[in-house]
């Protein structure tokens, strides 16, 4: 069974083999992704994250749930040399992305023109496990789209698997399967668009375990008076990140490390070379459309 | 006596113009000196403009020193990679 519903912006797919407890399955990941937008929007404005931008630099008690996804969100900065960097929140807003996406795109483009924002990088967030407690300094904005769209994902399928069976969640083409999965696998369709049809022309693969996420530049895109932007922001230049590839597929032990490295992908020189040391199976597609499979991942069908 | 008086006249005449000029190259240096105190110190508005700007610049000239990529723990593989599929598929990945 699988059930879609609006989540987090964006559209979010349970799958379970559990057929007894579908109903309280799709119930636990609603209760996740709930949990986690009120911890982590960055438009909601009671969401916990709102609240520490807006702190000016005073320090903010948080749940255990945003102290989570910031920990999370400072070790992808961490482990990626700080090519996927919470502290882009600023020159997000700057390049235009300074409202849900449903309202970036419907802005006149011809009104506004993008900025180049600046990005403090991750050093410069305080988080304290004792106290349970962030301080950024003043001016500083923390976005976690990078990172927590795929934590919920991971959180929403152990919820959900708990119940017996085995569970998919996906939330905007990011993708969480969590206890035993059907005979031969979730088949995932690839493509540019997760919200395309399923009979969108592209290969169909299937994962086991772990997280598969997809990060694209052609998506997520808008435009100002004089550019057309996206929202992969590249945190040495505070710009969209200008990248030969459109679309990076990741296969990954979570959602969370699929995400941080399909993210990083588009800000490395050499993405193929950067996944196949890091043993991460990817399908890499380029601007002009040619694809490149590394690390096991396979060749699409001709 | 009128030939001194005449010296001290000229004499005077000279002291006028460098006091003249003296002035005018005081006004033109202190106006110089005002248009750079006022870009050094502008208003709020200008302040915050010039300020980014500033730091734009700085920071286009200057990466941040970011930890080296090599080296570092990476994201973990997952335990097997995803293998082909002739099922019909339940979910689509792709950007969003």
């Amino acid at each position: 069974m699988t059930v879609a519903f609006r989540a987090l912006g964006t559209t979010a797919v349970v799958a379970t083999t559990n057929r007894r407890h579908e109903g309280d399955a799709v119930a636990a990941v609603e209760r996740e992704l709930h949990a986690v937008d009120l911890a982590c929007s960055r438009f909601r404005p009671d969401s916990e994250l709102v609240r520490v931008n807006r702190a000016r630099g005073e320090c903010v008690q948080i749940s255990a749930l945003l102290f989570t996804a910031l920990r999370v969100a400072l070790s992808a900065a961490e482990t990626t040399g700080g090519l996927v960097d919470p502290t882009v929140g600023r020159a997000l807003r700057a390049a235009g992305y300074d409202r849900t996406f449903t309202r970036v795109v419907a802005r006149d483009s011809s009104t506004f023109d993008a900025r180049i924002g600046i990005v403090p990088g991750w050093r410069v967030v305080e988080l304290d496990g004792a106290a349970r407690t962030v301080r950024i300094p003043a001016g500083v904005e923390l976005d976690l789209g990078a990172t927590a769209k795929a934590l919920a994902c991971d959180r929403a399928a152990t919820a959900a698997a708990a119940l017996g069976g085995g569970a998919l969640v996906a939330l905007g083409g990011d993708i969480a399967v969590e206890g035993d999965p059907p005979d031969g696998g979730w088949p995932v369709r690839i493509t540019d668009d997760h919200s395309a049809s399923l009979d969108t022309p592209g290969p169909t693969v299937a994962i086991a375990g772990g997280g598969l996420a997809t990060s694209s530049t052609t998506v997520r895109r808008w435009r100002s008076r004089s550019d057309e932007l996206h929202h992969l922001i590249d945190p040495r230049t505070g710009r969209p990140a200008h990248s030969e590839w459109r679309s990076v597929s990741v296969a990954a032990a979570s959602c969370v490390d699929a995400n941080i490295a399909s993210t990083a992908s588009f800000f490395v020189d050499d993405a193929p070379a950067w996944l196949a040391a890091r043993a991460l199976p990817s399908r890499l597609v380029s601007i002009a459309g040619e694809c490149a499979c590394v690390a096991g991942w396979p060749e699409d069908p001709p | 006596v009128p030939r001194i008086e005449s010296e001290r006249d000229r004499a005077l005449r000279r002291l006028r113009r460098a006091s003249t000029v003296a002035g005018v190259a005081a006004g033109a240096l202190v106006g110089v000196f005002a248009g750079f105190a006022a870009k050094a110190f502008p208003g709020h508005h200008a302040a915050h403009t010039s300020n980014v700007r500033a730091r734009v610049a700085r920071r286009q000239a200057t990466p941040p020193p970011l930890v080296p990529v090599e080296g570092q723990a990476a994201p973990s593989a997952p335990a097997a990679p995803p293998t082909p599929a002739s099922a019909p598929p339940v979910v689509a990945s792709g950007g969003s």
